[in-house]
C-alpha cells in the first residue's frame, strides 16, 4: 500500500493488506474488546465498512491510517455492544479471586486514549505519524501521550508488584 | 518513548498474547460487506447451534434432576472437621480484616480435607458464614450458598478447580474442590478420555488433585487453569452420577464426544431462553438520584487511587451491600469523564458512574465505568441496569451491577429454566448462579412489573461434531503442481528439502513464489511466500520463515487444496482426516500427540483449528497436524513444522 501518495485502494490492495496484518489487527482489537473471538469480529466487520467505504475514501489522509481507523472504531463500537448485551464491560478481571488478571484491569485503569495509542505502538507496530493518522490526532500528543501511558503503567505495575 | 521497558512489555504481552492460530479470513469480510446469502446461511447455522445446545443443557439437567442433593451431616453444627491450626486461622484473620467487605469478626476456620500430589500436601479448609458454605484451598476461596446447594441436580456440587503450583514452576496440580451429600462415598474426575481418578468425600466435602507438568512455570501460562473435564459422584451404594461442570469456559452436559468435534460458543436471542423475550415499557433513561445527591446511604468507602488515577476527578462514592447474608459490597463512585470514552459519549468533565466490586478476604482491584447519556443521565435510554463484571469461578457466575431508580427488580432466566431473583438495594445489586446452566437472560422489571430491559449473558462453548470430508471424485481432482509433490516420510518438496533452507535456497528449489511477504519489515511480521495464490486463505502452499541470526529459514509447510499428492499415500487432501491419520502412522511411522478431533477446545494443540490432530516423529521434533478447518467450510489441510 503505497504511503507516499494516498489514493483510492483497491479491493485487491485492502486485501493484501488485510492478510498482511491480521495479526496486528488482531491483537489491537482484542486489546479493546478484551475477547479475541469479538476481536476478530471487529476486525472483519472494520474491514468489511473499509469495503463499503472505499468510494468515498478522499486523496488527502493516509490509506493505512484510515484503515486502521475504521478497526479501532469497528473494535470500539463492538466493545459498546457488549456493555450492552453481554458479560463485561470494561473490565473483567478482579484481581484476587484466583481468575482474575490485575495486568487487565492496571491497562484498563489508563485514559482510553493512551490505551489506544499503546496498543497500536506495541501490538500493531506503527510509528507515530500512522497512530495519529489512526486516532486522528497530532503526532506531538501521540508522542506525548505514550509517554504519559508509559509513565502510568509503570506506576501501577510497580503498586501491584510491591 | 520506548517500549523497551520488559515490565511494560510483559504486561502488554500477558494483556494480549499472540495468536498464531487465528486465522484471517477474507471471504467473510467480503460476505460481510455485501450482506449476501451465505452470510445469512452462516447465522442460521448458528442458530440451530444455539438451539442444540441450549437443548443440551435442559437434557442434560432434566437427566440429573432425579437425583438431587441431600444432607449434609458434617455440616449440620457449623462446625466440621478439626480446627484450623493458629498459623491458617491467623492468616484467615489478616486476610479478612484487611479486606473492605469482610466476614463477621471471630469467624472460625475449619480443617476439612487433605491430599497430597507429588509430595506435598494441601488443606482445603472451609467455614460457615450465615446462608453459605465456604471453602479455601490455597489462594482459591469459593462460597456456595445453601440454596445452590439445594438446586444442585446432582449430589454433588464443584465449588472450583484451579491450577496449583507443587514444587517447582513446572510442576503443577489440577484441583477440584466441593461439597458431597451423605450418599457419596467419592468423587471422581478426568481430564479428556483419560482414567478417572478418585478423591474421597471427608466431612461432606472433596479435594481432588491431579499432577502435571507444564511447559512453561505457572505464572506464564496464558490462560493458568485446570485440565479436568469431567467430575461424577459415587455413592455410597454403588451408583455413579454425572456432576455438571464447566472446563476451560467449555461444558461437556452430554460427556465427553465420542466423535471429533469442535467447541464452539454462540450467544442466544431473547426469544430462545426462558422469561421474557422483549420490554414491553420503555427506558428513556435514569440515575440513581441519591448518588447525585451525595446522600449517605450505605456506608462511606472511598476508592483507591488507581480506580481513578487522580482524587481530582472523584465526585462521590458509597459502598452498598446487596444482599444482607453476603459479605459482598459494591464500591459506587461518581468521576467526572476525562478521556474514557469517546466525545459523543460523554464531554469532559460529564458525570460518570462507576462500581468495583469489594470483595471478602481480598483487595478488590477491577473497576467499570459506563457510558453517560449527552444529557447528563447515568444510564442510556434502554439500558436500565448495567453490568459491572463476571466474576468468581468457571463453577459459579457471580454477578454485580447497577440499576436506574425505576428498576424495582431483576431476574435471572437461566437455559436450563431456573429462575434467580437478584438481589437489590440501593441501586446496586449481586447474585451468583451456576455457570453449567448458562447461556442466561437477565431481566429488569419496574415497580408495575413491566419489562424496562433485557441482556443475554452467554453460557460456556460446547462441542458440536466436526464436519465431514467432502470427497472429490478422482475426475475433478487438480493437476498436482511441482510444489504440491510432497514425501511425507522425508518431508521433501518435489524431491528437495525445503525445512531449514533459506528464502533463496527454497527459491532455487520451488520456483519464485507467487507472493512473497514480510522479508523487508522488522518486527512481527512473519516472512513468507505464497505459492498458487497471493492470501492465505486462497493459497496452495505457505512456506514459513523464521528469523534467525544469518537470516530467514523456512520452518513450516502450510498446504491446502487437494492437488497434493504425497508419493505413497497419494491425494492427501481428498483422504478423511481419521483415514490420514492413520496412514501417517503406518506408513511412516509417525506417533498420535492428539488424535484427530478429540481435543475440540485445542487445549494442548500449538496449531489448532478446532477440528484438528497432531502426528510427531519419534524426536518430538517434526509435527503434522492436519484437519478440516470449520470455520472455512471443511476445508482440509496439513501443516508441517520442523525444528
Amino acid at each position: 500500500m503505497d504511503e507516499a501518495k494516498p489514493k483510492r485502494p483497491s479491493t485487491t490492495a485492502i486485501a493484501r493488506y488485510y492478510e498482511e496484518r491480521y495479526h496486528r489487527l488482531l491483537r489491537v482489537a482484542e486489546g479493546i474488546v478484551g475477547d479475541p473471538d469479538l476481536a476478530h469480529d471487529a476486525v472483519q466487520d472494520g474491514f468489511a465498512r473499509v469495503i463499503r467505504s472505499r468510494e468515498s475514501f478522499r486523496d488527502d489522509g493516509s490509506v493505512e491510517g484510515w484503515i486502521w481507523r475504521t478497526v479501532v472504531r469497528a473494535a470500539l463500537d463492538v466493545r459498546a455492544k457488549r456493555l450492552l448485551t453481554a458479560d463485561t464491560p470494561e473490565v473483567a478481571h478482579e484481581p484476587g479471586n484466583g481468575f482474575g488478571d490485575p495486568i487487565r484491569s492496571l491497562i484498563a485503569a489508563l485514559p482510553e486514549r493512551q490505551r489506544l495509542v499503546l496498543f497500536l505502538r506495541y501490538y500493531a507496530d506503527l510509528d507515530y505519524d500512522r497512530i495519529a493518522a489512526a486516532l486522528d490526532i497530532r503526532s506531538g500528543t501521540v508522542a506525548a501521550t505514550l509517554n504519559q501511558a508509559h509513565k502510568n503503567l509503570r506506576r501501577l505495575l510497580e503498586e501491584v508488584h510491591q | 518513548m520506548t517500549l523497551s521497558d520488559p515490565l511494560v512489555r510483559e504486561a502488554l504481552d500477558r494483556q494480549v498474547p499472540r495468536r498464531p492460530e487465528r486465522r484471517p479470513d477474507w471471504p467473510d469480510v467480503l460476505a460481510r460487506s455485501t450482506n449476501d446469502r451465505e452470510r445469512r446461511h452462516r447465522r442460521t447455522l448458528a442458530v440451530l447451534a444455539i438451539a442444540a445446545a441450549l437443548a443440551i443443557v435442559a437434557s442434560a439437567l432434566a437427566a440429573a434432576g432425579h437425583d438431587p442433593f441431600g444432607t449434609l451431616s458434617a455440616w449440620l453444627n457449623g462446625n466440621p472437621g478439626t480446627p484450623a491450626s493458629k498459623a491458617e486461622q491467623a492468616g484467615f484473620t489478616a486476610r479478612n480484616g484487611s479486606s473492605y467487605a469482610a466476614f463477621p469478626a471471630g469467624t472460625k476456620l475449619r480443617r476439612l480435607d487433605q491430599a497430597s500430589v507429588a509430595g506435598k500436601t494441601f488443606v482445603l479448609l472451609g467455614f460457615k458464614s450465615g446462608e453459605s458454605l465456604c471453602l479455601q484451598l490455597e489462594h482459591v476461596d469459593q462460597c456456595v450458598t445453601l440454596r445452590e446447594l439445594d438446586s444442585s441436580p446432582a449430589p454433588a456440587l464443584v465449588a472450583a478447580e484451579n491450577l496449583l503450583e507443587v514444587g517447582n514452576k513446572t510442576s503443577l496440580a489440577d484441583s477440584i474442590i466441593g461439597f458431597a451429600d451423605d450418599t457419596v462415598k467419592s468423587v471422581q474426575y478426568r481430564s479428556g478420555h483419560g482414567p478417572w481418578q478418585t478423591a474421597p468425600v471427608e466431612n461432606n466435602v472433596f479435594l481432588g488433585l491431579s499432577h502435571r507438568r507444564a511447559i512453561l512455570p505457572h505464572s506464564r501460562l496464558p490462560q493458568p487453569i485446570s485440565s479436568i473435564d469431567q467430575v461424577r459422584a459415587v455413592t455410597k451404594a454403588g451408583r455413579t452420577v454425572a456432576v455438571p461442570f464447566v472446563s476451560g469456559y467449555v461444558s461437556y452436559p452430554a460427556g465427553l464426544p465420542t466423535v471429533p468435534s469442535y467447541v464452539s460458543v454462540g450467544a442466544p436471542k431473547p426469544a430462545q431462553l426462558p422469561g421474557p423475550a422483549k420490554t414491553t415499557t420503555p427506558f428513556p433513561g435514569g440515575t440513581i438520584s441519591w448518588l447525585v445527591h451525595h446522600q449517605p446511604r450505605g456506608t462511606a468507602w472511598s476508592p483507591r487511587p488507581s480506580h481513578i488515577l487522580g482524587t481530582s476527578a472523584l465526585v462521590y462514592s458509597r459502598a452498598v451491600q446487596p444482599d444482607p447474608a453476603n459479605p459482598l459490597r459494591v464500591g459506587l463512585f461518581l468521576r467526572k469523564a476525562a478521556g474514557m470514552f469517546n466525545r459523543r459519549q460523554a464531554k469532559t468533565g460529564a458525570l460518570v458512574l462507576c462500581k468495583t466490586d469489594l470483595l471478602p478476604l481480598t483487595p478488590g482491584g477491577g473497576w467499570s465505568c459506563f457510558p453517560p447519556t449527552s444529557s447528563g443521565l447515568l444510564f442510556r435510554p434502554g439500558h436500565p441496569f448495567e453490568f459491572g463484571g463476571i466474576r468468581g469461578g468457571q463453577q459459579v457466575t457471580e454477578l454485580t451491577g447497577v440499576a436506574a431508580d425505576t428498576v424495582a427488580r431483576l431476574s435471572l432466566y437461566l437455559g436450563s429454566g431456573r429462575v434467580i431473583p437478584a438481589a437489590l438495594r440501593n441501586n446496586a445489586f449481586s447474585l451468583g448462579a451456576p455457570t453449567t446452566q448458562f447461556p442466561a437472560k437477565l431481566v429488569a422489571y419496574d415497580a408495575r412489573g413491566r419489562v424496562l430491559g433485557l441482556q443475554i449473558i452467554a453460557g460456556p462453548a460446547h462441542p458440536v461434531p466436526c464436519p465431514p470430508l467432502q470427497r472429490w471424485p478422482a475426475s475433478k481432482l487438480p493437476a498436482t503442481r511441482p510444489y504440491q509433490r510432497i514425501d511425507l516420510g522425508t518431508l521433501t518438496v518435489d524431491g528437495h528439502h525445503i525445512l531449514g533452507m533459506t528464502a533463496a535456497q527454497v527459491t532455487a528449489a520451488l520456483g519464485e513464489p507467487t507472493r512473497a511477504a514480510g522479508f523487508k519489515r522488522l518486527g512481527f511480521a512473519q516472512p513468507a511466500y505464497f505459492y498458487g495464490g497471493t492470501l492465505p486463505s486462497g493459497t496452495v502452499l505457505r512456506v514459513q520463515f523464521r528469523r534467525e541470526k544469518h537470516g530467514a529459514k523456512a520452518f513450516a509447510l502450510d498446504y491446502q487444496g487437494r492437488g497434493l499428492t504425497d508419493a505413497t499415500l497419494g491425494h492427501v487432501l481428498n483422504l478423511a482426516p481419521q483415514a490420514l491419520e492413520q496412514s501417517l502412522t503406518k506408513s511412516y511411522g509417525y506417533r498420535i500427540a492428539s488424535a484427530y478431533g478429540s481435543a475440540p477446545a485445542g487445549l494442548g494443540i500449538p496449531v489448532g483449528v478446532g477440528c484438528s490432530g497432531v502426528v510427531t516423529n519419534a524426536s518430538g521434533q517434526t509435527q503434522i497436524e492436519f484437519g478440516l478447518n470449520p470455520s472455512e467450510g471443511g476445508r482440509p489441510f496439513i501443516n508441517i513444522q520442523s525444528g
